[in-house]
């Protein structure tokens, strides 16, 4: 770690005010605070810091892209570098790791993006050919995007439809863009079920009833003290996963986000009972927590999914003798 | 903790101590522990106290000790590192490893000659410890308990009962916890003293679980007389030597559940590909299952690691080491729950299963041992989040 405990308390205060005046304006901001500096120093408890506040304060920048465009780009000829680019990611429930399939004729794009492009701007374009993910490059104005209908009304995300560019691109970046979008996927969706548990907790701790606060009745308390256990075996799986897992990293990545997913359904299931009716208004700010983690939890492969995908990976070692990975060593 | 042998590298390189006791497990010295499993406990404990032999013998099982205590050195990533090594090469971590890796860094620390008298014996397996805390008046409540220690000239005096004590059967010592204070005085009337099996009054009886194996017993005191200098610690300080010991049980002794949880998620998942009707055709319901085992597993190694290199960094444990124990609980009964659910008959019928029966049942008891998964929970609400008192 190179980020010690102080710099990580400074750092935390620094994000939360971008995050609370920013608004839109958050990447442009973090640039300017030189948030590269910080990446660059120490990309693991960047990304945790920088993630983890962007689920706190629910906001819908969409720094996923800016986390993984420098990996794509590296597939790309340098005749593209110029300009801005959104990734098109695949549209969640498609059943295709990647935005665009082979089984469909002619190729089409089943994608989403995280914001509304510009009329200048392209989108990355992950292609799922036989012999593995190609990139395809295209203005965003080939496609119809329109706006995603979700449990999140606050997401402001995009679908994306069109056929698929027939120009392609080196993909080989994809499974470690797919690794490091989890990472920090589980950083965000871990960020807004701390908010949740949060709010359970001030809600439990002042409201009264039977002459007691509801937070000193032992079936809330450990309902509570559950959503704490899940929320700190998430993070410690996150941290694991930028650690010293050669060899495993997307095994690891795919672990911290499925817990993650995990213990956002724990918080929010606990959460959205304790708080009582109040908790399931729109008044109340719960909801937005609940409905963030779960669309993030649906962005590249669910917890269900993952946890799916791992236990196969599990009887796939096991049956050709090889060793499970462990991810987690003490040297 | 650490008591550094400058000349010898596997104190200080663990890559290296690691690769020694791999190359030292694969030998056929071993072989005898690969795999084995006894019904009877102290059939058991009496085979794998052979294993402790061997691993002393060989000096790879000496280390994470001082040197004063009858060990080459090294902290407790030593023993997770053993563990872990043992369960890679098919050797699950002896009952007298989950034994030790809690009662010999409380006894180092507070009893440092009785360390140096007694440890070895323990570390090389002619001797093994039970841990003496709960009684039937008092489990969850630990602090309520009653057994009595009486100071008469050099001697105390010991009267009142144990229970639930791991391979008290076959253990020739006692680490009991015992009040020496006035009945009302709770947590702060206790002491910690080393009792011998053998001595007059000393009682032990074998408390079979629901499988029928009786790895625990209850123990009797009726007058015992135990030298003072037995003491470990201070009188009056047993509580502190307790919670002291109940760090290595969340960090190490979960470090070793780990490992030997592991080895049976790959045992299961090989009995479910092993062709032997009838199976559950392997599927997406059968992968979340065996996933979710996995993920409970990642998450308490996460958890744990921790944990491990704060206590051998000699720091302190907190409250949040609460999240630990109910880690291990979960991921205890998740590994069980899978074997049941995914082997179905296979589970419930044949000889084949009994050590999957056995240690279903035993899984029962993880969220209960140790501290209650709602005392755990308790501590957290308490003294992590802060909730207001029940």
């Amino acid at each position: 770690v190179i980020v010690d405990a102080e710099e990580i308390d400074l750092l935390t205060g620094s994000l939360r005010s971008v995050f609370a005046e920013a608004g839109a304006d958050v990447p442009r901001r973090l640039r300017e605070f030189g948030w590269d500096d910080v990446a660059a120093a120490d990309p693991g408890a960047a990304t945790t810091l920088l993630f983890t506040e962007k689920g706190r304060a629910l906001s819908s920048a969409a720094l996923l892209d800016d986390a993984v465009l420098p990996l794509l780009r590296a597939g790309l000829p340098v005749s593209l570098l110029g300009g801005t680019d959104l990734v098109c990611y695949p549209y969640p429930g498609s059943g295709a790791g990647a935005a665009a399939g082979p089984s469909s004729t002619p190729l089409a794009v089943t994608g989403l993006l995280l914001r509304q492009p510009g009329p200048d701007e392209r989108l990355v374009i992950p292609v799922a050919d036989s012999g593995g993910v190609s990139l395809a490059v295209a203005p965003a104005s080939a496609f119809t995007v329109t706006p995603v209908p979700s449990l999140d009304h606050e997401a402001g995300w995009y679908a994306v439809a069109g056929p698929t560019p027939a120009t392609r691109y080196d993909g080989d970046a994809w499974a470690d863009v797919v690794a490091a979008a989890h990472r920090a996927l589980a950083a965000e969706i871990t960020g807004a079920a701390e908010r949740a548990l949060e709010l359970a907790v001030e809600h439990t701790s002042s409201r009264r009833q039977f002459n007691a606060p509801i937070a000193a009745f032992q079936a809330v308390r450990h309902r509570l003290a559950d959503g704490y256990v899940a929320i700190a075996a998430a993070r410690a799986l996150l941290a694991a996963s930028f650690g010293d897992v050669s060899g495993s990293a997307t095994v690891a990545a795919a672990a911290a986000k499925a817990r993650a997913g995990r213990a956002h359904q724990t918080v929010s299931a606990t959460a959205v009972q304790v708080c009582g009716a109040m908790g399931a208004t729109l008044e109340h700010p719960l909801h937005r927590y609940v409905n963030r983690g779960a669309v993030l939890d649906g962005l590249l492969g669910s917890s269900a999914e993952l946890t799916a995908e791992l236990g196969s990976m599990i009887r796939a070692t096991v049956t050709s003798g090889g060793e499970i990975p462990l991810l987690v060593e003490v040297c | 903790m650490t008591d550094v042998n400058v000349d010898d590298h596997l104190v200080t390189d663990l890559h290296a101590y690691a690769a020694a006791v791999r190359e030292f497990l694969a030998s056929p010295a071993v072989d005898k522990w690969r795999g084995t499993y006894l019904d009877d406990d102290p059939e058991e404990m009496r085979f794998t106290a052979g294993l402790m032999r061997v691993l002393y013998d060989a000096g790879l099982g000496r280390y994470g000790m001082p040197v004063s205590a009858g060990g080459l050195g090294g902290d407790v990533r030593h023993w997770a590192v053993l563990f872990d090594e043992l369960a890679r090469a098919g050797i699950t971590p002896a009952g007298q490893h989950s034994l030790l890796v809690t009662l010999a860094y409380p006894l180092a620390k507070f009893a440092p000659r009785l360390a140096t008298e007694y440890l070895p014996e323990f570390l090389s397996g002619d001797g093994w410890w039970g841990q003496g805390f709960s009684e039937s008046e008092a489990g969850s409540d630990l602090a309520a308990l009653r057994c009595r220690a009486r100071r008469q000239g050099d001697d105390y005096v010991i009267s009142g009962h144990k229970i639930w004590t791991s391979h008290a059967e076959t253990a020739n010592r006692i680490f009991l916890l015992a009040r020496t204070g006035t009945p009302e005085s709770r947590h702060r009337g206790l002491s910690m003293i080393l009792v011998d099996v053998d001595l007059p009054g000393v009682t032990v009886r074998p408390v079979k679980l629901a499988s029928g194996r009786a790895e625990l017993a209850e123990c009797f005191f009726d007058d015992v007389r135990v030298p003072a200098g037995r003491l470990i610690g201070a009188e009056g300080e047993g509580w502190a030597v307790a919670m002291y010991l109940l760090q290595y049980e969340r960090a190490a002794w979960a470090w070793l559940r780990a490992a030997v949880l592991l080895q049976r998620l790959r045992a299961l998942t090989g009995l479910l590909s092993d062709g032997t009707a009838p199976a559950p055709a392997p599927g997406a319901a059968v992968d979340e299952v065996l996933g979710s085992v996995y993920l409970d597993l990642l998450a308490l190694r996460a958890r744990s690691v921790d944990t491990v290199r704060r206590l051998a960094a000699g720091q302190t444990v907190g409250p949040e080491a609460s999240a630990d124990k109910l880690l291990l609980g979960a991921c205890e009964q998740s590994v069980y729950d899978a074997a049941r659910s995914l082997l179905g008959p296979r589970f419930l019928f044949g000889d084949a299963s009994r050590q999957w029966r056995e240690e279903w049942w035993y899984s029962r008891t993880t969220t209960i041992y140790g501290g209650s998964a709602e005392v755990q929970r308790g501590i957290i609400a308490d003294r992590v989040l802060k909730l207001p008192k029940e």
